[in-house]
């Protein structure tokens, strides 16, 4: 029996987790208080019991991608030597990056630098300097969101893609754990179990990540129309409803490709606005310093757990929550690159993967956390005083001290809007693939369906405004699946150790040969 | 004799239980260690 043959059927998944993931729904509209307390104290436990699992992770998993990119293995292409890339470079580079955390960094662009100027334990240190606390901010926000965070998502992509493409597995995470650990008696249930979680993680985080967005879209409608009362999310919601259903049901590289190019393109465009428009010396500054402070001190901060501080919310509410959340994407975005990348080699796809969006965040961040932190400490102030009445106003009151601000923000929520829709097509593409008969190419009604459902979930959330409750169940619903993900981590040490001692056998057997045929 | 530290002696059954999930966390990191390291399993076929 092949390894193929041993998966549960095709449709088996689909109707074991959409229950699951109801149920959650369920849950969280029927007890919205409770369940959000529930979801937010298990959080707190699970963030103080595991720090010491978690920080260091992103670290060394980016050493793993940078030795795997760098030996024999990173040479091999995607689909085969003589396999072409299905996307140009610029289409595949902004559908990395789309596909994953575009939309929060439009959102948390401002607040990212504030927050950790504010409430980091960096910034809590005696005698320390305004301008060192917004140099620590900085560098911070570079470590959480820049090269460990996309390390993570890279080596769940090179996972998928190694077991998919040289190991005739499936597209899918429970693939490299059927495949490698094939002589243990666990490896289908394990198998199983992962894919089962996978599906659930992306669903309720998917769906969390849609809830946030109506309602950050909403915040920008009530700036531009300056009626704070107007509540036109629903609407919202029913509009990227239609816009991300039309955008699923058209081929992959029609719908998503056009969509990605628009979206980088209208972010770029805004970002070289503010960037001309503003402090241009100042922000070319700032990602110089943040940029040196970052690669000075990521070894430092990815072992530093504060253990003596008195509080510790920081590390538990924004590392430990920030690192569990992008575990939790990483069956997500691991498939989505993986099923972009064919012929691209695996060298290409993790360097790429890896620095060309984090770079674009650390010129995101220079630029809007930059300005932001310029005001707090230098200037009138307004911009942290909107991050700590109203946060999801924030990026909307920088763009009030820019030129032509009722044009940027209607951009602005454009982009919004794209972003959501491309990570949320992404998404159903996705589940699409990991409920597919094939395992390759997903289902329309599937990929309809899994619409249907996320919207489904967001719809309560979004009519009573009541976030709370998914955004804890989608912080931690990436913990159950973190475990899984070191068994597929270990099912590719795993497999590339098998793969070293065939070549090692392979050279052994053949020297003796050329020897003797010399002779 | 000295007395036990307060930290300890505050929640004996919160400090087994987290006691036990480090452990069992730990336990399952160095399985991951063993079964890849394993020569037996790593035989090229």
């Amino acid at each position: 029996m092949t390894s193929k043959d041993r998966d549960l059927s095709p449709n088996t998944y689909f109707f074991l987790t959409c229950p699951v993931v109801l149920l959650i729904a369920l849950m969280a509209v029927l007890y919205p208080n409770h369940t959000a307390k529930a979801f937010t104290t298990a959080a707190h436990y699970i963030y103080t019991l595991f720090d010491w699992m978690v920080l260091w992770l992103p670290l060394a998993i980016l050493a793993t991608c940078l030795s795997i990119a760098f030996s024999k293995t990173g040479k091999k292409r995607l689909g085969g030597n003589e396999a072409k890339p299905e996307y140009s470079t610029f289409s595949w580079l902004s559908m990395l990056f789309t596909a994953g955390i575009g939309v929060g960094i439009i959102f948390y662009g401002p607040l990212e630098g504030l927050w950790h100027f504010l409430y980091s334990n960096y910034s809590q240190l005696p005698n320390i300097t305004a301008s060192q606390k917004a140099s620590m901010a900085m560098s911070t926000a570079f470590w959480l969101w820049g090269v460990p965070a996309w390390s993570i998502y890279t080596i769940s992509a090179v996972i998928i893609a190694y077991f998919f493409y040289f190991k005739n597995g499936k597209l899918n995470t429970g693939s490299p754990i059927r495949i490698a650990f094939k002589k243990h008696r666990w490896s289908e249930t394990v198998a199983r179990l992962t894919m089962a979680l996978t599906i659930i993680t992306v669903s309720v985080s998917l769906a969390a990540s849609l809830a946030m967005a109506a309602g950050q879209i909403n915040g920008g409608m009530q700036s531009l129309l300056s009626n704070p009362s107007i509540n036109i999310a629903p609407w919202v919601l029913l509009g990227l409803f239609v816009l991300y259903s039309l955008c699923s049901l058209t081929p992959i590289n029609q719908g998503m490709k056009k969509l990605s190019d628009l979206t980088i393109i209208t972010s770029i465009a805004l970002l070289l606005f503010i960037f001309i428009t503003g402090p241009t010396r100042y922000f070319l500054m700032t990602l110089v310093e943040s940029v040196g402070h970052t690669v000075k001190g990521t070894l430092v901060q990815s072992f530093n757990l504060f253990i003596f501080d008195e509080s510790r919310y920081w590390i538990n509410w924004f590392a430990m929550s920030y690192f569990i959340w992008w575990i939790g994407w990483t069956p997500f975005m691991g498939v989505f690159i993986a099923k972009i990348s064919k012929g691209r080699t695996l060298k290409e796809m993790i360097l790429s993967s890896i620095f060309v969006p984090a770079g674009f965040i650390f010129i995101w961040f220079s630029v809007f956390s930059g300005f932001a932190l310029l005001d707090t400490v230098k200037g009138s102030g307004i911009v942290a005083k909107a991050a700590e009445t109203n946060y999801q106003q924030t990026i909307y009151t920088l763009l009030d001290l820019f030129p032509f601000a009722s044009f940027t923000k209607v951009l602005l929520a454009v982009l919004f809007i794209s972003f959501v829709v491309t990570t949320i097509v992404s998404g159903c593409i996705t589940l699409g693939i990991l409920t597919s008969n094939d395992g390759v190419n997903p289902a329309k009604p599937k990929i309809f369906i899994w619409g249907i459902f996320m919207s489904a979930i967001a719809l309560p959330f979004v009519l009573s405004g009541k976030i709370e409750g998914i955004k804890a169940v989608g912080s931690i619903i990436g913990f159950p699946y973190m475990f899984c993900f070191f068994m597929t981590l270990a099912a590719l040490f795993k497999a590339l150790r098998q793969d070293k001692k065939r070549e090692a056998n392979d050279q052994t057997t053949t020297q003796p040969s050329s020897l003797e045929a010399s002779l | 004799m000295t007395d036990i530290a307060p930290f300890i002696q505050q929640s004996l059954a919160y400090n087994i239980f987290e006691t036990s999930l480090c452990l069992l966390s730990v336990s399952y990191l160095i399985y991951l260690v063993k079964i890849v390291l394993d020569d037996d399993e790593t035989q090229a076929p």
